[in-house]
């Protein structure tokens, strides 16, 4: 079901676009576990290609903050999913999921709960395996037609997404979440009246709900009822102080009014939230062109074209990233080197660049320009868990543990969901002798990704390790383990060490 | 401010009644070319009364009626790559030109034409070209290319007719995927291509392009826009990337994602001869952004010549003419580089045109489908995004938006807007939209606002893949045709009609002959003041998407009479005014050769 599968060798396209590297060090000489995976860690604001309708704000906001009305379960009941999970909260929500699932095969909330979470975990595909297994299960869960329309959003299939929230509303007509999505969905593909009907079904259900009244206020706004508008925005800010989007809404339709003062003072507020939101950098500048403050209004101009041509140069980085994605699946390591090069050309902040690139040189054998990559990208973007990932393993092969394990733990801090980094976690410290917390981590990773075939097989290693295998039989737990891990890559059995070999032949007798 | 001077007035013209079955226009012309030279003035009307003409046979339904296939037009079908469109190149369409090649009075046609990968891998097999057809007068075109020599064999895109060197016959830029090409008329009715000579080769990939004078020198510049730094060897496949998507299908990659290029600008040296002088003016492109449309016009009214450039997924381009030969870009200060709420938009073509008559030219930007075209309102130079408040933001949001005009279709005084529309992704039709769209008219309400008009009404029904539309007065007979060029397809040729209880109003045209200006009088504008309001146009070449219209000016007269008076002011500003003037009539107007002292 988790899209990473240990000992595949491959790479798999994903919706996403881009591309994480994770060279692993077996065990075994010959052996190589590097494995890519495509996601997205750079989304531009505002500046998505050619679906950037004025409903621009909207979208981005309910997408954000949809919430279902939770419930306490009934005795034996599997426990609702939660819309929205927190990334600390993936590992305990995959748990939890897994653990129902095997307790109830046939619940759709385990499964829609176990979708949830894999799709907050960064994993579209076994999301949506699991959410498809809900709905077959109990196709009337509201719920898991939102999230598969979430799922589908993620991958920009409009359409399809349009038809998931739809199914949610029939489902569940009382779905506030099914239907601000849907409705800004209507908004992007022009259907105006549709989406205000929406709108108008949500406000009947919860009046104060701040997306629908800042949707309201913009559907007012397009018919040229201003004050409405500012009226229905204001209302939105008011209910939900951090609201960018709708600050912004406001900001623009003062404006209209050629109330320079009340939209600066909107526009303001927008950028404490968003602070680089190039559209409110620009409405600000407007305002205060108006205002007489010309000095500020230019800086402001100055400021928003900067933004945007940073989007620009992001863009055209990210599709030098993508030519050279391409480069490396066909094997021309050399030629997706430059693309990456040119990417950082384009963008020489840009982490992804620098950790595909890092990626391509480790392939090369160029470790130390690798490493340099990796700590490049790591630099960019601290927070960018695959790239200290990364970095850690080159640190690992440098011979300085201490580095790595330092790399591995603040990225499944970052990101307690990745599998892979507690597997590397895991290696670096069954390194440092540390046994039981290495034991640890490669179970966390297990129970996040039960196909991580390496993981299997270095868990039983080192339960193996635990006893003296000339003295004793192979612990059938280590057996278990390594047996699964052989099964799920048979290219591990070559990596076996040959007293564990001969314990496992012999515990086979 | 203006003032009166003066310069000669030539009215040699015609009648409005349109071409009959048989030989009438043939008759017109011939005449025409008895009375060459002469200053007269014909009866206009037969039947109607006093500013109004007289409708063609039978009873009219639609403003506008597709006459392509019948008026030999129709023998032209655009190329443009493969169906499946895997490249962007093979989406983006290509223009037209509207201008009379030969001065016979009647503006001749020049569609432009793509190519595609075949062709260009494999140089045995026979070649695409642009199609230059002769307006035989008589509601019929003659596809004159070979014998004209105005054989352009490149993957086409834009195309922009000027007189560059001033020497009375209008000459042919296009701009190509590949090198481009500069047409010189020979004035025998053939063309030499002399684009080497010139130094406008260019490169890579060239969209639209426009000519003006922004020194004042007399002589015609040239604004190239250019759109992606594109290597097909570079160019991932559909659907393998994050811009290669359209929502969630596969679809061609691209602009962004993709390397731009910057914009070409070129300075006309005299003598055949122009230098590219983009640095040296502060054309300074360095966003290398993805030009499309390209329009000069006087935005801040202050004499000299502006440009504005509609950039696809990028802040629009305006640049201001310093008045000291160089420009500034002043976009997103003057507040037509972006959507009114700050959003880059995915832009196409422009139409220039002063909407609501209060003397500043205001613009309306096409864009992609699930936005809307762009109506930016000029007040005093100071742009408002106004798409709301005028109508127009909800009515074309699924649609792909491209060639665009400002054009009375009613003559009744009052600028109307015409848009083509066509999307670029034939998978369009999985991804919730249409492939081909029907293109849309508009009518200006007077009040700021436009309503559309229904299909029905317009006569737009068949739908294509619509890329440039261009506008003019085809059979001089005082309402305004449009042509547009369709992917990989017959163009329409929209002939006007008049819809059922609507008759159009009364017209004038001024055709205007640059002395000390350059010839074509291109910069020059024109305000025509006439039944209690002003209409303000200006000559332009290179507008709409990659397109060219017909040089002439034309105003929609309404019920008026006749005109209180006409104030001209050249591009060089120097200023003629002209007062008491009838209706229904083509002017032609001559630059004064001294500033109060014409020439008779």
């Amino acid at each position: 079901m988790n899209s990473l599968r240990a000992g595949s060798h491959g790479q798999r396209l994903s919706d996403r676009g881009l591309l994480e590297t994770f060279p692993l060090s077996c065990h075994a000489e010959g052996v190589s576990h590097v494995r890519r995976r495509r996601f997205t860690n750079r989304i531009l604001p505002g500046f998505r290609r050619r679906l950037v309708p004025v409903a621009v704000c909207l979208c981005s906001v309910i997408f954000a903050s949809a919430q279902v009305t939770e419930r306490e379960p009934a005795q034996g009941e599997i426990a609702p999913a939660p819309a929205v999970i927190q990334p600390d909260q993936v590992l305990s929500e995959v748990t939890a999921a897994r653990q129902a699932i095997h307790e109830h095969h046939d619940s759709a909330q385990a499964y829609l709960r176990l979708g949830t979470a894999l799709r907050s975990g960064g994993d579209p595909q076994g999301a949506l395996d699991a959410i498809n297994l809900a709905l077959s299960l109990d196709p009337t869960l509201a719920a898991a037609w939102l999230q598969k329309g979430l799922i589908a959003m993620d991958g920009d299939t409009l359409k399809a997404a349009t038809d998931d929230f739809q199914r949610a509303v029939q489902a569940d007509p009382k779905s506030i979440p099914a239907r601000l999505e849907l409705a800004s969905l209507l908004f992007r593909d022009g259907n105006f009246d549709g989406a205000g009907s929406q709108i108008q079904a949500v406000l009947r259900l919860d009046p104060d709900n701040p997306h629908a009244l800042d949707g309201l206020g913009f559907l007012q706004l397009q018919g040229g009822d201003l004050q409405a508008a500012v009226a229905n925005f204001r209302k939105a800010v008011a209910g939900k102080p951090d609201f960018p989007e709708a600050q912004e809404n406001l900001g623009n339709t003062l404006l209209k009014l050629e109330d320079w003062a009340g939209a600066r003072r909107a526009f303001e507020l927008a950028l404490k939230d968003k602070p680089d939101e190039a559209m409110a950098v620009y409405g600000l500048a407007t305002a205060l062109r108006h205002l007489g403050d010309a000095p500020q209004a230019e800086a402001e101009f100055a400021k928003a074209r900067s933004l945007m041509r940073m989007n620009t140069a992001a863009a055209r980085a990210q599709g030098e990233n993508n030519r050279g994605l391409q480069l490396w699946d066909a094997g021309d390591l050399p030629g997706a080197a430059a693309a990456f090069r040119s990417a950082l050309a384009a963008d020489a902040g840009y982490a992804d660049a620098h950790n595909n690139l890092g990626g391509v040189l480790w392939q090369q054998k160029n470790t130390s320009e690798a490493t340099r990559e990796f700590a490049a990208a790591v630099q960019a973007k601290p927070d960018f868990a695959k790239a200290r990932n990364n970095y850690g393993n080159a640190l690992m092969s440098a011979g300085d543990p201490k580095g790595a394990i330092e790399q591995f733990q603040a990225a499944v801090s970052l990101e307690p969901g990745f599998a892979t980094g507690h597997f590397s976690l895991g290696m670096a410290l069954a390194k440092a002798g540390e046994h039981q917390r290495a034991e640890a981590e490669f179970r966390q990773a297990l129970t996040l990704d039960p196909q991580m075939a390496v993981a299997h097989f270095e868990l039983g290693l080192l339960l193996a390790s635990h006893a003296s295998l000339s003295t004793g039989p192979l612990d059938p737990a280590a057996r278990s383990e390594i047996e699964e891990g052989i099964r799920l890559n048979p290219q591990l059995g070559a990596a076996l060490p040959p007293e564990v070999a001969k314990a496992l032949a012999g515990a086979g007798k | 401010m203006l003032r009166s001077s003066p310069s000669r007035i030539e009215i040699p013209i015609v009648s409005n009644d349109g071409p009959k079955p048989g030989s009438a226009l043939t008759g017109r012309r011939n005449f025409l070319r008895q009375a060459a030279g002469l200053c007269f003035i014909l009866p206009v009307f037969r039947g109607g009364k006093l500013g109004q003409p007289v409708l063609a046979p039978g009873p009219p339904e639609t403003w506008f009626v597709d006459v392509a296939k019948e008026s030999g037009l129709g023998a032209f079908r655009d190329t443009c790559g493969s169906p499946a469109k895997d490249y962007l190149v093979e989406t983006v369409g290509s223009g037209l030109a509207i201008f009379d090649y030969n001065g016979d009075g009647l503006m001749d046609i020049l569609l432009v034409n793509g190519s595609s990968f075949q062709l260009l891998d494999d140089p045995s097999l026979p070649r695409t070209s642009s199609r230059l057809f002769r307006n035989n007068g008589d509601g019929s075109y003659t596809d004159v290319t070979r014998q004209s020599g105005l054989v352009s064999e490149g993957w086409g895109m834009g195309v922009a007719a000027a007189d560059f060197d001033n020497d009375g016959h209008a000459d042919v830029f296009i701009t190509n995927f590949g090198t481009n090409a500069l047409f010189h008329n020979n004035g025998n009715g053939t063309f030499t291509n002399i684009t080497r000579e010139a130094g406008l080769e260019g490169g890579n990939w060239s969209t639209g392009c426009a000519w003006g004078d922004y020194d004042g020198d007399g002589r015609l510049d040239l604004y190239v826009s250019r759109y992606v730094d594109f290597d097909r060897a570079r160019i991932p496949r559909p659907g393998t990337a994050k811009y290669c998507l359209y929502r969630g299908v596969s679809v061609a990659c691209g602009p962004q994602g993709l390397p731009g290029l910057a914009d070409l600008f070129y300075h006309n040296e005299g003598g055949g001869k122009f230098r590219e002088v983009s640095r040296d003016v502060g054309i300074r492109d360095s966003d290398r952004a993805y030009g499309f449309g390209v329009v000069w016009c006087d935005f801040d009214n202050d004499g000299y010549p502006d440009i504005y450039v509609a950039n696809d997924s990028m802040p629009n381009y305006l640049w201001h003419n310093k008045r000291n030969g160089t420009f500034e870009e002043i976009g997103m200060e003057a507040g037509c580089a972006v959507s009114g709420d700050g959003r880059p938009q995915s832009s196409m073509g422009i139409a220039v045109g002063d909407y609501n008559n209060d003397g500043w030219m205001d613009l309306l930007v096409t864009n992609f489908s699930e936005d809307y075209s762009t109506l930016y309102r000029n007040s005093g130079g100071q742009f408002d995004d106004v798409t709301f408040e005028a109508g127009l933001g909800t009515v074309s949001f699924k649609q792909l938006k491209w060639g665009t005009g400002f054009l009375d279709f009613d003559n009744d005084g009052w600028k109307d807007l015409f848009v083509a529309d066509g999307h670029i992704y034939p998978q369009a039709e999985r991804a919730g939209n249409t492939y081909n769209q029907a293109n849309q008219l508009f009518r200006n309400l007077r009040n700021g606002r436009f309503a559309p008009v229904d299909s029905a009404e317009s006569g737009f029904t068949q739908a294509w893949s619509s890329r440039g539309a261009a506008f003019g007065d085809l059979d001089n007979g005082g309402r305004v045709w449009a042509v547009v060029n369709n992917i990989d397809q017959e163009p329409f040729l929209y002939k006007p009609q008049g819809a059922a209880g609507a008759l159009p109003g009364a017209w004038v045209r001024f055709r205007l002959n640059g002395t000390k200006s350059n010839r074509d009088a291109i910069g020059a504008r024109v305000r025509v003041t006439a039944g209690g309001i002003t209409q303000t146009d200006e000559v332009r070449s290179g507008q709409s998407y990659l397109c060219s219209c017909d040089p002439r000016l034309h105003f929609g007269l309404g019920q008026s009479t006749s005109i209180e008076k006409v104030e001209i002011r050249w591009p060089d500003r120097q200023e003629d005014k002209y007062e008491h003037l009838g209706v229904n009539r083509e002017y032609a107007f001559r630059q004064a050769d001294k500033a109060g002292k014409g020439q008779s």
